[in-house]
């Protein structure tokens, strides 16, 4: 008996000597960072920016500053060990929010770069990615986020426009997602400086993991329409009917989405259906929304609005070889014989597209 | 020639679900879809269905074998190769199941090392896994089985989670289905192996049940509860993940757990690896009780003695397995063996036991109903 109580307590010293081992990471003595920039360094190089939180420890308020730092180098692993050199305390990855990348360094090519943070465990699988229109370091490092700190900032603009507004939704694990399929592209979003203040932009199209050209705001909304089910959009319609022209403005958009891909004919068509929920909430036309008709004339000159980019983007898409909408896996979907090249290169080119837009307004707000 | 084993000693038949299934739940959960997937792509979850039918086979072959012998793998041995040859061959089974052992608890320190601690030294892990493990195997079989039962019981609430990463899931992938011919499904399912063995240690535990003759039905239950968890975890997977970038996630069931997020907790693979131990702790208890019951069984050894330098052995490989590479190798090394010690050589047993009977009962009549 004595020997097996003698046994626990050593055992107990052991957890407690043990406990000792590893190295620590408090909270105050390491560098969270909330925000990393990749953009273009001359040829080859990738220059890499990032912002951590900061706390002033002395003085009556608890002031939260922040610190950006930047480095060069080749890969992504090898700024960090610059970045380290240039920071006071050791920097952490575990709490990154937001990852920017610039546009020239998103037309050379992004995988490297992200799959780099993908093969770091710390690193979060729903952190948000976003391009930015210039350079990344320019958001990071200027004061544009209105007193507000720019970790959390910047990845609460990101989202609250992807949920409630127009922009598609998108996230790391998306955006790999569509990288690796072979019959997905992917998208992202786009910020921009506007009048000292950060917004969104549009939606860059990439193919494969080359960015290739800017959506604006209007197409993103189609393209969300098209890719992903919304729910809490709004939106604002400009109508041209007979007699006058107006501003509609839609909320509470719920929308979804049905593919189809008919084979049947010599070419394959593409069949997307949209069906879309939505209140009228602002309306500048003179007439009465209680008006009979009124509101099914309106529900038709959007559903024919929708339907008729939805095609032209579509068709554009296809023009220039790339599929955020990802019609190749409908295609994958019905084929046995799945070949991405083949796809890509003769069967994509000879699709063709038709949309259908349903449109159900289903109430005009609370005055007549 | 065998001794009964005392009643006290024995556990519930009803038991052997949790051991089964406790038993092949373990390491090979965290990350067997992308081995699959090279071989069989989106098809995978088939070959896992394939998998399971054919542990469902081998069960069945396993009960067969030993209510024909009325014992366990090392009487049978004896039975059938006579104490020598059939002894060497026991000892080979125990050296497997050391090595199991190990793999597992290898794999799992690594997993540590990976995702929480990089600076954890793997002897630290390995230390305090020989205290622990001496502790449960060393209270006997029953105390096996209890952490085996709580292992089962307490980390369900971890498959639930894995219902989150689904707002994220392409069901498109999947279709058409049979993309794949059967030999590439098939080899997909071989690839699965070493996230299915663990169940033919009822060789070993069987003369440890009550009724044992009747358990078969739970032993079954258990096996497909198993296989229930792996297909839907691979359709998760195969949802979740496009081909190529499946191809690229080492531990994919923890990557799904990445995306779990609570509003109180951002991180949840975190609290998964932590809990993990609770899949992980019985596998190596179990696998090495075993180990030094057939020590114990071929040595005519004090097994507490054989379950001593069974730990030493599994400490002394875990720490001579520093880098991924070696781990890789090794894991292949006992998933091969195990898959042909279980999916050949038990149908293979069942064939000789067969041939020996009849040609005894040719012989000797029904003299070799004299065991027990």
């Amino acid at each position: 008996m004595k020997t097996l109580v003698r046994c626990k307590i050593l055992l107990l010293v052991c957890l407690v000597l043990l406990t000792g081992c590893l190295q620590t990471r408090i909270i105050d003595e390491i560098a969270v960072i909330r925000t990393v920039g990749f953009d273009v360094d001359g040829e080859q190089g990738l220059n890499m920016t990032v912002s951590f939180p900061t706390f002033l420890e002395q003085g009556e308020q608890n002031v939260q500053e922040r610190d950006v730092i930047n480095a060069n180098a080749e890969t992504v692993k090898g700024a960090r060990i610059l970045l380290n050199e240039k920071s006071q305390k050791p920097l952490e990855f575990g709490q990154l929010n937001t990852l920017l990348i610039g546009e020239e360094l998103a037309k050379r090519g992004v995988e490297d770069f992200i799959d780099s943070l993908y093969r770091d465990v710390s690193v979060g699988n729903r952190i948000t990615l976003a391009l930015v229109d210039g350079k990344a370091s320019e958001i990071i490092s200027g004061d544009l986020s209105g007193g507000e700190q720019t970790g959390v900032y910047l990845s609460d603009l990101i989202q609250q426009n992807m949920e409630m507004n127009t922009v598609p939704t998108t996230n790391m694990h998306e955006f790999l997602f569509s990288l690796y399929n072979d019959a997905r592209d992917p998208f992202l979003p786009v910020l921009t400086i506007e009048d000292e203040r950060i917004g969104i932009k549009g939606t860059a199209l990439f193919k494969d993991d080359k960015y290739l050209r800017i959506l604006n705001i209007d197409d993103s909304f189609i393209l969300k329409l098209m890719t992903t089910p919304t729910k809490q959009t709004s939106k604002q319609f400009h109508l041209d009917m007979e007699e006058e022209e107006s501003i509609v403005v839609l909320e509470k958009i719920f929308s979804k989405r049905k593919r189809s891909l008919d084979r049947s004919g010599s070419n394959p068509v593409y069949k997307i259906e949209i069906d879309i929920k939505g209140e009228i909430i602002d309306y500048t036309g003179k007439k009465n929304l209680e008006e009979e008709n009124l509101v099914g004339e309106i529900e038709k000159v959007i559903e024919e609005k929708i339907a008729k980019r939805s095609k032209t983007l579509l068709e554009e898409f296809r023009d220039e070889g790339m599929d955020p909408v990802a019609v190749g896996e409908k295609y994958r979907s019905t084929t046995r014989d799945w070949q991405p090249q083949v796809w890509l290169d003769t069967i994509y080119q000879t699709v063709e597209f038709e949309v259908i837009a349903n449109v159900e307004i289903l109430s005009s707000g609370a005055i007549e | 020639m065998d001794k009964p084993i005392k009643d006290q000693y024995l556990v519930s038949g009803f038991l052997v679900f949790f051991l089964i299934h406790g038993m092949q739940i373990g390491i090979g959960i965290l990350g067997f879809q992308r081995g699959v997937v090279k071989e069989a792509g989106y098809d995978g979850w088939i070959s896992v269905l394939l998998a399971g039918l054919v542990v469902h086979i081998i069960i069945f072959c396993i009960y067969l074998l030993l209510k024909r012998a009325n014992g366990d793998l090392i009487s049978i041995h004896q039975q059938l190769f006579g104490k020598w040859i059939g002894n060497t061959f026991s000892l080979l089974v125990c050296i497997y199941l050391i090595s199991l052992a190990a793999i597992v608890l290898r794999a799992y320190i690594e997993i540590i090392q990976v995702w929480m601690f990089m600076d954890l030294p793997t002897w630290v892990m390995a230390l305090i896994a020989f205290g622990l493990l001496y502790y449960v195997v060393a209270g006997g079989f029953r105390s096996v089985v209890g952490l085996t039962f709580l292992g089962v019981i307490i980390p369900i609430p971890l498959y639930f989670m894995l219902l989150m990463p689904l707002e994220f899931a392409h069901f498109i992938n999947l279709v058409p289905i049979f993309k794949h011919t059967i030999s590439e499904i098939a080899l997909g399912s071989k690839e699965t192996t070493l996230s299915f063995l663990g169940f033919e240690i009822l060789l070993l535990y069987y003369p440890f049940l009550k009724d044992r003759q009747f358990t078969q039905k739970w032993a079954q239950l258990g096996a497909f509860v198993t296989t229930l968890v792996y297909t839907s975890i691979m359709l998760i997977s195969l949802a979740f993940y496009s081909e190529e970038q499946l191809n690229k996630t080492i531990w994919s069931t923890l990557t799904l757990y990445k995306v779990v997020q609570l509003p109180f907790l951002e991180r949840f693979e975190y609290i998964g690896i932590s809990l993990w131990v609770l899949f992980i702790a019985p596998n190596i208890a179990l696998a090495l009780w075993a180990a030094s019951r057939g020590a114990k069984r071929v040595f005519n050894m004090n097994q507490r003695i054989a379950l001593f330098f069974a730990l030493v052995a599994v400490t002394a490989i875990v720490i001579l397995l520093p880098t991924r590479q070696e781990i890789g190798l090794f894991g292949e090394w006992v998933s091969n063996f195990g898959f042909y010690f279980v999916f050949a050589y038990i149908p293979l047993l069942v064939v000789i036991q067969t041939v020996v009977m009849k040609f005894k009962k040719g012989s000797k009549g029904h003299e070799n109903s004299r065991t027990m």
